[in-house]
């Protein structure tokens, strides 16, 4: 199983409704933006084969949907997660301060091995807007990353291609790595072999 | 010591050659020439009435083939009985659900399952259960069709999620209107009511003055009476 799972890296986008997870995603996976909003609904996703450290694996990027109404009755996707990046949009406060309920929601429903290591990335989207509608200033974007347990962040733009593969090649790292002590945990569990031989069994035939 | 470096190995092998970790030979039905013959005879007729049914249907006539192809698989599957029969195996049941679950599945494709093993071996060969066995576990867990299939059904989730909401959102829009419109009826229902007394008192009270009217003052009373009666309200005239 730890075999099959490493040539898959499953990371998850969360994010308040319009930040622009789908944008992000399109801009890494085909290089493409489109100025045109459309909700998400559900979830979708998209692979890519990624190379990190000469290590080759698939990327298997699912984007949620924002909107409650368009949100999933069951999150079972979240499960088998290497990775989750959370989004804020620079320009909306209240997308910002949803991060750390995104986190917890992530963390409720993924039903991670080890929620204190688990890797989160934060990328703060829109940064190619005029500087007098950034609302969210950076500090208090460091500020949060570090409280978070020093999660990395990354200020990034779709739209013009600012920082987005920078912030997905250190995502596919912490994946990779995530991945990787998953796969170490699996064997330490199940490396003691059930033994079949009946102690008491007789040699010989015992009519 | 050994016996962890045996469960390593085993387990490697497994990720590594993604076969069975057991020998399947074990577990496999033996292959005999009764069976080959039963088989073949059943085959070639089988591929007989395909081919004669496929010159009927020139057409493309979509039907006809899913009939065909309906009649092949009933055809295998009575003939993979007939072996389990024979062979009076533990596995019968289960062979048996897999073809229940073959039957029911569009996706799976006759090429991966037990009847092609069979049709592809000659006599005194085995039928290797387990193998059959193990590469269905395999396609059940493919993981780039679990994942499409769960994206799908987070989808279809969504969408009811969504239309439930727009369906809750309207109930309760449409209860507030109930309401309103209940209040608005009960209020007038009030307004009659009082409308209806205050004629009935109006009424009472032209009835008493017109009485006391006709006979205290009768002469202007019917001049007045015939003023109305014209529709003569001009007040000059009156006058």
């Amino acid at each position: 199983m730890s075999t099959r799972k490493k040539n898959i890296l499953k990371v998850i986008i969360l994010g308040d409704s319009g930040v622009g997870k789908t944008s992000l995603m399109h801009r890494y996976v085909n290089n493409k933006y489109s100025q045109q909003y459309k909700a998400t609904i559900g979830a979708d996703f998209l692979t890519k084969e990624v190379d990190v450290d000469d290590k080759v694996a698939t990327m298997q990027v699912w984007d949620t949907a924002g909107q409650e109404r368009f949100q999933s009755l069951g999150v079972a996707f979240y499960r088998g997660a290497d990775c989750c990046v959370l989004v804020y949009d620079v320009t909306n406060t209240k997308s910002f301060e949803n991060i750390k309920t995104w986190r917890d929601e992530f963390l409720v429903h993924a039903n991670v091995s080890s929620p204190e290591t688990f890797p989160f990335v934060i990328l703060g989207n829109k940064i190619d807007c005029e500087e007098n509608k950034k609302v969210v200033n950076t500090k208090s974007a460091q500020e949060l990353a570090q409280s978070l347990g020093n999660v990395p962040l990354f200020f990034t733009s779709a739209k013009d291609a600012i920082n987005v593969d920078n912030a997905f090649e250190e995502i596919a790292r912490n994946a990779l790595q995530q991945n990787q002590n998953d796969a170490d945990a699996f064997e330490d569990d199940f490396n003691d072999a059930i033994n079949i031989q009946l102690d008491g069994e007789p040699n010989s035939c015992s009519c | 010591m050994n016996t962890e470096s045996t469960s390593n190995e085993l387990w490697s092998n497994v990720e590594d050659s993604q076969v069975p970790s057991i020998s399947s030979q074990n577990y496999a039905i033996p292959f005999t020439e009764d069976i080959y013959y039963q088989i073949s005879t059943s085959s070639s007729s089988n591929s007989n009435d395909y081919l004669s049914s496929e010159v009927d249907v020139t057409d493309n006539d979509i039907t006809n083939s899913n009939l065909i192809e309906n009649n092949l698989l009933n055809e295998e599957e009575n003939l993979v009985n007939h072996i389990l029969d024979r062979t009076n195996e533990p596995l019968q049941n289960h062979i048996n659900n897999e073809n229940i679950l073959l039957r029911h599945s569009s996706n799976i494709k006759p090429t991966s399952n037990t009847f092609t093993l069979i049709n592809e071996q000659g006599p005194n060969q085995m039928i290797d259960v387990s193998k059959y066995i193990f590469d269905s576990l395999k396609q059940a867990i493919e993981s780039a069709d679990f994942s499409e299939s769960l994206a799908y059904q987070t989808k279809t989730s969504a969408q009811i999620n969504a239309k439930s909401l727009e369906l809750k959102q309207l109930i309760g829009e449409t209860q507030s209107k109930i309401l309103s419109l209940q209040e608005r009826f009960e209020r007038g229902v009030e307004v009659s009511r009082n409308i209806r007394k205050n004629l009935d008192y109006a009424k009472k009270s032209i009835e008493k003055i017109n009485g006391i009217l006709r006979t205290e003052y009768p002469i202007e009373y019917n001049k007045t009476r015939e003023n109305i009666m014209e529709r003569n309200f001009n007040t000059e005239d009156n006058e």
